[in-house]
């Protein structure tokens, strides 16, 4: 019975069982090998085993069996090193595959004799599940190593934001370990007081399941900010449930650094670093329009430097460039940190005083002309005195929009030059000179009428000699008169003049009318030494103005002798060529030349040497307080030894009091001009000559 | 009793025995793999139970596999040849030519693993058996994979009192690796005196 039952056991068994003897025959094999190897028992019943099948591996199978059979050894024969040990065959789904296996031989000892048992197992599947697994781990591997080596940040977080993984890249970023980062909080990582914020906008994204891409700052682990691209989106199961977060970073701090670079560069004056026109229009434009209330006031300063192109043309550019670096940082220095100094171009510069009113923008105005007043630009050689002009204005309630606030502050600089220079000026609405200066052509048609009109009239002061009681002489001097007959001083609309072009006109209407004027009066003027003519800057490069003057002498008949020019020592030094020009043409003739307003510009003696002048005018300015002020009293002084040394006789202008001209006549200065030796008067009134002489 | 009972000498009588089989199991191997394969045991040592454990632990830390295998007869215990994780790996991998996409062995793998071993245990005892003319029959081998603790169980193992392991490293030299598992055979005492007994026998009749 138990014979039987171990038969049907052995024949029932789900793996091969084949029993070889030490010979190496087959001794017995059960059903499940016969029916996978399609073999009749029969036809391996006492046959070798090795003469049955044909095998790959002959010799394992042969030290195996002896193993088994002599020595009482068991072997296992893998699948993994010996695939389809036997020909077997395994039928899935009517189709008919080799089956794979693995062979365990075990020894077994029956009635004194080893036997090798086989035992064949089907590891068909596992095999095939293995292959499926190695691709599948081998994909799996290729998309790991891809994170790993991505050159971007990976972090991988689960549902709570709870780091569970980081790539390589995002070590090198921070310098965080990855034990360090694994298990905390991926936003712990890299906080800081400016990004907590972001934090809640990214969660309200990823909590709709939402990605977010943006650019934040974070810190590394030594707390160093980096900027990043970032990209976090949630992983997504099956069920829809968030399982995981992925955050990707890309180091942008580099990028970023170039391209605030670039913004700096476009918003900024490549020569002086302060803001640039565009800019400040916007800043400008954001400060008119986003005024919160009516109280709420500030000034704006539109900055000219006077005569900067003079600098410019003598020195050369880099002068001038270095005159605009140095007054940009004097501006600078004298501003708050939180008030706007812009370069709009050229020589302008513009200030924006947050919270000022015009009384404190006044005090800043001046605090400016003071400032570069007392500032002296050294190039090479020479020292020059630099002043500046402001036009001022506030921005309040009334203010519509920045481009009106830049007219305007445009409009009161104009004032400012126009009123002398050096100086500011306030915009005011009701400032009708201003007010009409915003149309350009006003003063075009208004020279223009007077030219026409004859509104135009000469006037003369009296220039005295302070030295031996001589022959008297006179600067002849322009008034415009307006409809009403009301006399319109020079300083109006002369600079206008200048600046529409016109000026040459009215030298030359002075020079007709005076020559005019000297040859109806030919007989009545032998007490006067000569008349002087001021010439604008324009008019010295003027050739026909040249021609025009030489053929008035000539056909006037007037005595050459008796006519002097002044041309101002900047509008001589600005044109020197056509001043030298014109100058020793005029001079062939016998016109004398005086250099008007000496010292009050960039005085350098230098030039003195290149123009022959005649006569120099000492400025004014130093004259009116040459008692009080021991510097001016000095420069008037040096200014006249010098003109002597060169040959040259003085004049100083603004002589107005006795007491100046007792000075004066002191010093040896040549002759004195003032409302103090004599005002002006209308042209005819000195043939008489009944000035009252001091 | 004590491992002092094994003594040098034994060691290297018994040694010279493994070696002889690993030359036998390095051919073995080389048909296998069409590939030279040298193998060698440099040096045995007896030491007692708790002294393996801790040996073992200090030199392969963390997982081990270990293909185990019993053996019985004239003398009886356990074998086991283990190689810490990344060896295991190496040499299954270099066995079979395989790219090492994963850091585990794969199902296959561990069967290569367990083919490998069996054949170097067997060299060893079918080696003894032969030149000592005993009667040996051993189990059919067994892969055990975790920490040295777990796979030196002794209430697994049911040794009997006092076990003594006799431990021999034995390096795989293949083309273009080294690589180093551990053979430990662990036997009862009575076992051990048989061994030695044997050996004895052995030395009068060869040495």
């Amino acid at each position: 019975m138990q014979h039987i039952l171990s038969d049907i056991v052995f024949n029932n068994t789900n793996c091969g069982l084949i029993i070889i003897d030490k010979m190496g025959n087959i001794v017995d094999v059960n059903q499940w090998f016969l029916q996978h190897c399609r073999c009749e028992k029969e036809q391996l019943l006492n046959h070798s085993l090795l003469d049955c099948f044909a095998f790959d591996n002959e010799r394992t199978i042969k030290r195996s069996l002896d193993q088994a059979t002599q020595y009482g050894m068991s072997s296992f024969i893998s699948g993994a090193l010996h695939p389809r040990l036997f020909p077997l065959f395994t039928r899935t789904n009517n189709f008919s595959e080799f089956m794979e296996q693995s062979c365990y031989v075990k020894s077994i000892t029956f009635d004194n004799e080893r036997y090798a048992l086989f035992q064949i197992q089907n590891v068909t599947d596992s095999v095939n599940r293995e292959c499926l697994l190695k691709i599948k781990s081998k994909e799996l591997s290729i998309f790991s190593l891809a994170v790993k080596h991505s050159p971007s940040a990976v972090v991988i977080t689960d549902a709570l934001g709870i780091i569970e993984y980081i790539n390589p890249k995002y070590s090198e970023i921070t310098d965080y370990e990855s034990h360090e980062c694994i298990g905390r909080p991926y936003f712990s990582l890299g906080r800081h007081a400016n990004n907590e914020k972001v934090e809640v906008d990214i969660w309200r994204m990823l909590e709709q399941n939402k990605e977010w891409t943006g650019e934040r700052s974070n810190l590394t682990k030594s707390g160093n900010k980096y900027w990043a691209n970032e990209h976090i989106y949630p992983i997504v199961d099956n069920n829809d449930n968030v399982s995981h977060y992925v955050a990707m970073q890309d180091d942008v701090t580099q990028f970023r650094n170039i391209s605030r670079k670039f913004s700096y560069q476009a918003i900024h004056d490549a020569l002086t670093g302060l803001i640039n026109r565009q800019e400040f229009e916007v800043i400008l434009s954001n400060t008119v329009d986003g005024r919160s209330n009516d109280n709420e006031v500030h000034s704006l300063c539109f900055v000219d430097i006077d005569q900067f192109k003079i600098i410019n043309d003598t020195c050369g550019h880099v002068a001038g460039d270095e005159l605009l670096r140095q007054i940009s940082v004097l501006l600078g220095q004298h501003c708050n940190d939180d008030e706007t100094v812009a370069r709009l171009g050229g020589d302008e510069f513009a200030l924006l005083l947050y919270g000022h009113d015009l009384s404190q923008g006044k005090l800043v105005c001046e605090m400016l002309i003071a400032a570069v007043e007392s500032f002296r630009f050294r190039w090479n050689e020479n020292v020059f005195k630099i002043g500046i002009s402001i036009g001022l204005t506030e921005i309040n309630s009334q203010s519509t929009s920045y481009i009106e606030v830049i007219k305007q502050a445009d409009s009161a600089c104009y004032g400012a030059k126009d009123a002398g220079r050096n100086r500011y000026h306030v915009y005011q609405e009701d400032d009708q000179m201003l007010a009409q200066r915003k149309d350009d052509t006003y003063w075009a048609t208004k020279i223009n009428g007077a030219l026409e009109l004859g509104q135009l009239t000469l006037y003369a002061q009296p220039i005295v000699s302070l030295q031996n009681r001589g022959k008297i002489s006179y600067e002849v001097l322009i008034r415009m008169l307006d409809e009403d007959g009301n006399l319109i001083p020079p300083g109006v609309f002369l600079p206008a003049a200048e600046r529409f072009n016109l000026s040459h006109r009215i030298d030359q209407w002075v020079i007709d009318n005076t020559l005019a004027w000297m040859y109806k009066h030919h007989d009545e003027i032998s007490h006067i030494d000569h008349i002087s003519i001021n010439l604008s800057g324009l008019s010295l490069s003027n050739e026909s103005l040249l021609q025009y003057i030489i053929k008035a002498i000539k056909t006037n008949k007037v005595e050459a002798s008796k006519i002097s020019f002044e041309i101002t020592e900047t509008a001589a030094i600005a044109n020197l060529t056509h001043a030298k020009l014109f100058i020793s043409a005029l001079n062939a003739y016998g016109c004398k030349f005086a250099l008007d307003d000496f010292g009050s510009g960039l005085s350098s003696f230098a030039y003195l040497k290149n123009l022959k002048v005649d006569m120099l005018k000492i400025d004014g300015m130093f004259v009116k307080d040459m008692l009080n002020d021991p510097i001016d009293e000095a420069m008037v002084k040096s200014i006249n030894d010098v003109g002597h040394l060169m040959g040259m006789e003085t004049i100083a202008e603004f002589v107005e009091n006795e007491a100046i001209r007792d000075r004066l006549e002191e010093m040896g200065i040549n002759y004195g001009q003032g409302y103090g030796l004599g005002k002006p008067v209308p042209i005819d009134g000195i043939l008489t000559a009944t000035t009252e002489i001091i | 009793m004590t491992a002092d009972i094994f003594t040098e000498d034994y060691c290297d009588t018994l040694c010279e025995l493994f070696n002889i089989g690993m030359g036998r199991a390095a051919v073995s191997l080389s048909e296998m793999v069409d590939d030279e394969v040298l193998l060698t045991v440099p040096s045995l040592k007896a030491v007692d139970f708790n002294t393996a454990l801790s040996i073992f632990n200090t030199n392969s830390p963390g997982k081990v596999n270990a293909v185990e295998q019993s053996f019985e007869g004239q003398f009886s215990g356990n074998a086991f040849l283990f190689f810490n994780d990344e060896s295991s790996l190496q040499l299954v991998r270099s066995i079979l030519g395989e790219d090492s996409w994963s850091s585990e062995l794969g199902e296959m793998e561990q069967e290569a693993l367990k083919e490998v071993s069996n054949i170097i245990l067997n060299a060893c005892f079918g080696c003894i058996a032969d030149i000592l003319s005993c009667e040996l029959e051993s189990g059919v081998p067994g892969l055990i994979t975790g920490e040295i603790n777990e796979v030196f169980d002794i209430d697994r193992l049911c040794i009997g009192d006092e076990p003594l392991v006799l431990t021999l490293s034995m390096t795989f030299s293949l083309p273009s690796k080294k690589i180093t598992g551990q053979v430990s055979l662990i036997m009862a005492s009575e076992s051990i005196k048989r061994l030695i007994a044997e050996l004895e026998r052995f030395t009068t009749l060869y040495v």
